[in-house]
């Protein structure tokens, strides 16, 4: 058998800050249990709530819109998988999300990315009325097109949006955000 | 018609719809795993509200709300606005947690060009 080496994984994860990761299905019990984790670790954070909401969307942006997905045990309902990683920097927290998207949705990702960053704070503001207001495209939709722009009105910086080409039907999607620490 | 009470869950708020008093909470934290879906019960009340001209006051008491649960407030103020410049009665009371300034904003927000009764509080 294969010996695990714990011990180097810890200090990875340690040296790196790593403040949460998972990789796997993201079921709403996931979601709402790492939400309260962040809450917890970031508490003494000024921005802990920007954190917290962002998380909530990119693990949603998973639940929802992976390619890869699975069904959960006693549910009708599938989720998606993905990874999401937490780290601390020295002035900075860095938030990530990846999952598998279908090659067709590759395209109105990048443009929707390069949008929102192309847009200062009050342009944002006026983007996401603009869409709140707009109707729902089909009457099952479970997202309101809202979240990107929300991620990128409580993020600093820009939303850094990496697409890996993996094969004839599915790219990896990275989406990459930083908080700037306030306090210190 | 009875009262209708959604207790509230980690991830979705309390909601409290009284319809012989014309009143409709909705309090505590909104993420669900399907906004719409969880919501549906309300937009009924509201059609059912509005249909029977009921006099209808709606408070809003949350801390957090994800983008799509934001959505459906946004659907619910204009079906609100509608009924009210249809000559209905209808009052929203939008509440914030006295230091919590984005709540304070997000309401401002929602207020924007409304044209309803629409009043901001803070409570402790």
């Amino acid at each position: 058998m294969e010996k695990v080496d714990l011990y180097s994984q810890y200090q990875q994860i340690k040296d790196h800050k790593v403040l949460v990761s998972f990789k796997g299905a993201i079921s709403q019990e996931v979601l709402s249990e790492f939400g309260s984790m962040i809450r917890s670790s970031l508490s003494a954070e000024t921005n802990t709530k920007k954190i917290f909401a962002v998380f909530i969307e990119l693990a949603q942006n998973i639940v929802h819109y992976s390619s890869e997905r699975q069904t959960m045990f006693g549910s009708a309902s599938q989720v998606g998988i993905g990874i999401i990683i937490l780290r601390e920097k020295l002035d900075h927290f860095s938030l990530s999300a990846g999952n598998f998207i279908s090659n067709d949705t590759v395209e109105k990702v990048k443009l929707k990315c390069e949008k929102v960053n192309s847009m200062n704070k009050d342009e944002l503001k006026a983007y996401y009325q603009e869409q709140i207001k707009s109707p729902r495209k089909t009457e099952s939709s479970k997202g309101a097109g809202l979240g990107l722009i929300d991620i990128a009105r409580k993020a600093d910086g820009p939303i850094e949006c990496t697409i890996d080409p993996i094969d004839n039907s599915n790219s990896f999607l990275t989406l990459s955000v930083i908080f700037k620490k306030e306090n210190q | 018609m009875e009262k209708v009470h959604i207790q509230k869950t980690k991830s979705s708020p309390e909601v409290i719809m009284d319809f012989d008093a014309g009143t409709l909470e909705i309090k505590g934290e909104s993420y669900p795993e399907n906004a719409v879906a969880f919501y549906k019960p309300v937009f009924d009340w509201i059609a059912e509200a509005t249909n029977a001209k009921k006099a209808i006051k709606i408070e809003f008491k949350l801390d957090y709300f994800n983008t799509s649960s934001s959505k459906c407030v946004m659907d619910l103020l204009d079906l609100s606005e509608k009924y009210f410049s249809g000559n209905g009665k209808i009052e929203v009371k939008w509440y914030y947690k006295e230091d919590d300034d984005d709540m304070l904003e997000t309401g401002q927000e929602f207020a924007g060009d409304l044209k309803l009764p629409f009043e901001i509080l803070s409570y402790s």
